[in-house]
């Protein structure tokens, strides 16, 4: 970049910088051509240039003020069933690139069953709509949204700890294979969130909220994230531990959201049900839960922050029923997961990075609205737990099992909430768990996260209405 | 040349300190779906990580592979202008001594070929194959030689070649309508210890073990976890719990227990930055700052947080050299290797395992609330103990203990030690209460 351009305000820099991914289609085609004088079956050249932002305040003290570029074009290459991966840092080292990713490939040709590239092409242009692009806002504004969440929370005296962070990126990405697919697709996301510590007579406790989306700053405006986090904080200072064992259970729309992902969504995943590492492996079309339970995985939710047009294979996004009405409908797909299990392509082929080829993943997924109401699922609760807020989940989908962890909860005497509890792990089985789910809510709502699988972590949201489970296993004391 | 071009333009164009951290290797990754190789792929890269000050103002940016580090220099220095102060920020840090210690860099790593790692795993892959109820074997294998230097205008001028390895199995396995798996995991700097094979039956063994499984209800019960299931327990006393950051914003259940006694008397925990080939090991932490051994809790009392230069000068003392960093990162508190030195304590597995009721824990993913110190989570992989023998496998059971209780109860430490991501140690043994569907 030369000095003048340097100079000039910062929208500009930014769009010079993006021009210097989009200039260059021609040298992605020729590296496509050498990829196929090669011999591979397939080849796919993925350009991608990110920018970040993070801002980290700690009881009101900016303790990082940081941004971040990383440019890369990985190319992958396909040859009879085995994927070779390499990545160039420069267009000059595309070449090298190129013929890393097919040797590679040759060398994972030894893959017994072969893969034809029979597959859809897709051309277009892609841009989250933004009210507020955060590249072309200044620092102040930033610090502004975030001493506001600050500020709601240091208004607590029994508040130890304040942790506001602010998070923005955009993602420029060229995907074009040698099957025709051209595209572009710029993404930004922000993200707020607000970890609040309170303290009383040697307890501390903590509490966490966030919001972030696909779009401008216009997300992270008006928000009490800072309240919010710091009111649950303080209602945990007095929180027992929970009861161990089975309880019929009320599960809040934030915590019900992470449990579907984990409990279903894992298991969903084309690859996983590929690699016979899947219960739902052959289940296509079976009853696998309760017929008031849909889940859905929307990527072309306006907006979220797992939204999305096109995959990372260049494939167009499609919301898709997993379970309609407790049967298994779906399988969420890639370009090669779509051809092997001979299903529909969804364009949930995602990677965390340039240096990570795609893998089969989640982007908006949710449990869709019921009819009840919260006030009558807990009505008919004798002896149970409300457990709300969602700390993180994991799965092993081949086994079957799951665990989430609930921020806390409440226990439930006679329909009524009687007793704050802390933080609780909950387990359960994929296959039994959504026939036991007896009550789904009409008050959807959606929640942004982060989701991890072999080392990559991407954006997503999870979501649901207030649900109710006929037991789950509770790890209390 | 990258670093120093940085910090040399961020001082020229007015930033008062200046530091560049970069790192730049390659990672070879071989992914392994039903037993055959599925992707390899094989990475060079460079990242550059940049610090400026102007007072107390702090400014940070980063980029994966700059052409320069000119403009990553200047972005720092426009960062540490828009930042508003930092009161406990005492500038960058100063150099200190390093002496350079070995086990950090394996040449067979260094010059592995994708064909090299691709056959490693394979062995692994092949070895879990114990039985014909082993339906699907997947697996991965990273490994990694980079170089990481660090350069600052205060004089810290220090680089290390490295080298690290992991592998990761996952094997489902099949009985009539019976569905099980396991996993298994290494790590490390040196490929003489992979044992591949080794790796490859346990986790094969473990998969047809778990078919065979039962529930439980809510009893208290001895557990002994085994070391693989303790990665995010044991390490997290120190990594998090004992954290100064956490310590100091008061976020961490010890915040206000420094000299107190908060285990059993017979127990010390210490994290060493300096034992040669395991992955937590280096000569200097991610400011530069020679690495050691810190003795966190001493016979029972907790001695001294870890530190890094920042939470270090907030309190006048010296950095215990765990600064932790990615290029894209600042640095942050992180523990090393991490273990629990109980010479009275020790017992063989067979002695460990002898009790007449409880239940081994082989994997757990779940990590205790920093807060309060309590653990609840999900025993993954486990197994009934009935009279000294371990019977079925567990489903749906979950295992909850605070950490403090857990300190206190050990009552024994097994002899069958590893090394494995920031833990070394054998099996040990407490009682908590465990629950399950009944």
């Amino acid at each position: 970049m030369s000095k003048q351009q340097r100079k000039q305000p910062l929208r500009q820099i930014i769009t010079v910088k993006i021009a210097l991914l989009i200039k260059t289609p021609m040298e992605l085609e020729k590296a496509i051509s050498l990829a196929l004088d090669e011999g591979v079956d397939f080849v796919e050249v993925r350009e991608e240039k990110s920018l970040h932002t993070v801002i980290r305040v700690v009881d009101g003290v900016v303790r990082e003020f940081s941004s971040g570029n990383e440019y890369r074009i990985s190319v992958r290459s396909l040859f009879e069933g085995g994927w070779g991966f390499g990545v160039a840092s420069s267009l000059e080292d595309l070449e090298k690139a190129v013929k890393d990713s097919v040797k590679l490939a040759k060398l994972s040709s030894k893959w017994p069953e072969r893969v034809e590239p029979e597959w859809p092409s897709f051309a277009g242009k892609f841009e989250t709509k933004s009210k507020k692009p955060p590249w072309e806002i200044g620092p102040e504004e930033k610090l502004n949204l975030i001493k506001e969440q600050d500020d709601q929370a240091r208004r607590y005296e029994r508040v130890r700890n304040r942790n506001v962070l602010y998070l923005d990126s955009l993602r420029d990405v060229r995907i074009m294979n040698s099957l025709g697919t051209s595209m572009s697709q710029r993404i930004s996301r922000v993200r707020m969130s607000a970890q609040i510590y309170a303290y009383e007579s040697g307890i501390t406790e903590s509490a966490f909220e966030s919001k972030a989306g696909a779009g401008g700053l216009e997300i992270l405006e008006g928000l009490n994230l800072g309240e919010e986090a710091a009111r649950r904080a303080i209602e945990a200072l007095a929180a027992k531990p929970s009861p161990p064992g089975k309880f019929p259970s009320i599960l809040d729309p934030r915590l019900a959201g992470v449990f579907i992902h984990e409990a279903f969504g894992h298991a969903a995943e084309g690859d996983s049900v590929l690699s016979d590492q899947s219960i739902l492996t052959g289940k296509i079309g079976q009853s696998v839960g309760s017929d008031m339970v849909s889940v859905v995985d929307d990527p072309t939710w306006e907006g979220l922050y797992g939204s999305y047009r096109y995959d990372d294979e260049g494939s167009e996004a499609k919301k898709k029923y997993i379970v309609k009405d407790g049967v298994l409908t779906s399988f969420m797909t890639s370009l090669e997961s779509a051809y092997r299990l001979k299903t529909r392509l969804t364009g949930n082929a995602r990677s965390m990075s340039y240096d990570h080829p795609p893998l089969v993943r989640m982007s908006n997924t949710y449990i869709d609205r019921g009819d009840w109401t919260f006030e009558e699922m807990l009505s008919e609760i004798k002896e149970g737990i409300y457990a709300i807020g969602a700390v993180y989940g994991y799965t092993d989908p081949a086994k079957g099992q799951f665990m989430f962890k609930a921020e806390g909860g409440w226990l439930i005497k006679d329909g009524e909430l009687k007793e704050r509890l802390r933080e609780v792990a909950i387990a359960g089985m994929t296959l039994e768990i959504l026939h036991n789910v007896d009550a789904v809510g009409k008050d959807l709502e959606m929640d942004p996260g982060t989701c991890g699988k072999h080392g990559q972590f991407v954006p997503v949201t999870t979501g649901s209405p207030h649900i109710r489970v006929k037991e789950l296993v509770f790890g209390g004391r | 040349m990258l670093g120093e071009d940085a910090v040399r333009i961020a001082l020229t164009e007015g930033a008062e300190e200046a530091e560049a951290f970069q790192v730049r290797g390659r990672t070879i990754s071989i992914s392994v779906e039903k037993g055959a190789i599925k992707t390899a792929s094989s990475i060079r890269f460079t990242g550059l990580g940049v610090r400026v000050s102007l007072g107390n103002k702090l400014g940070f940016a980063y980029a994966s592979n700059p052409r320069e580090g000119k403009d990553v220099g200047e972005e720092a220095l426009k960062n540490a202008k828009a930042a508003p102060p930092d009161p406990d920020f005492k500038g960058l840090p100063e150099p200190r001594p390093v002496t350079l210690m070995e086990g950090l860099l394996d040449p067979k790593i260094k010059n592995l070929s994708v064909e090299e790692a691709s056959s490693l795993l394979m062995s692994a892959i092949e070895s879990s194959r114990v039985s014909p109820k082993v339906v699907s074997v997947n697996g991965r294998l990273e490994a990694s030689y980079y170089e990481i230097e660090i350069y600052s205008s205060k004089g810290t001028d220090v680089r290390e070649e490295r080298t690290s390895f992991s592998v990761f199995l996952e094997v489902a396995s099949k009985d009539g309508d019976r569905r099980g798996s396991s996993l298994d995991f290494a790590d490390g700097r040196y490929l003489g210890h992979l044992k591949p094979e080794e790796l490859g039956r346990n986790a094969g063994n473990m998969a047809i073990k778990v078919l065979d499984s039962t529930t439980i209800g809510v009893e208290e019960l001895p557990v002994i976890l085994e070391p693989k299931a303790q990665v995010n327990i044991i390490p997290f006393l120190v990594d998090s719990a004992a954290n100064a950051e956490n310590i100091q914003y008061g976020r961490s259940f010890l915040s206000d227990k420094l000299g107190k006694e908060i285990a059993d008397n017979r127990i010390s925990i210490v994290d060493d930055g300096r034992i040669p080939w395991a992955t937590g090991s280096s000569s200097f932490d991610d400011e530069g700052i020679p690495t050691r051994k810190t003795c966190v809790i001493e016979r029972g009392t907790f001695r001294s947080p870890i530190y890094n230069w920042y939470t270090a000068m907030k309190e006048g003392k010296e950095s215990t050299g765990n600064a932790v960093r990615g290029y894209n990162k600042l640095p942050m508190v992180g523990a090393h290797t991490v273990s629990i030195e109980a010479p009275d304590l020790k017992m063989s597995r067979g002695d460990l395992l002898d009790v007449k009721r409880g239940i081994l824990v082989s994997f757990t993913f779940d990590t205790p609330n920093l807060a309060n110190g309590e653990f609840s989570g999900l025993a993954e992989t486990a197994f009934l103990v009935e009279n000294g023998e371990i019977t079925k496998s567990l489903r749906q059971t979950n295992m909850a203990f605070t950490l403090m209780d857990m300190l206190k109860s050990i009552d024994g430490i097994g002899d069958d030690i590893i090394t494995v991501q920031s833990l070394r140690g054998g099996s040990i043994r407490f009682k908590a209460k465990v629950a399950g569907p009944g």
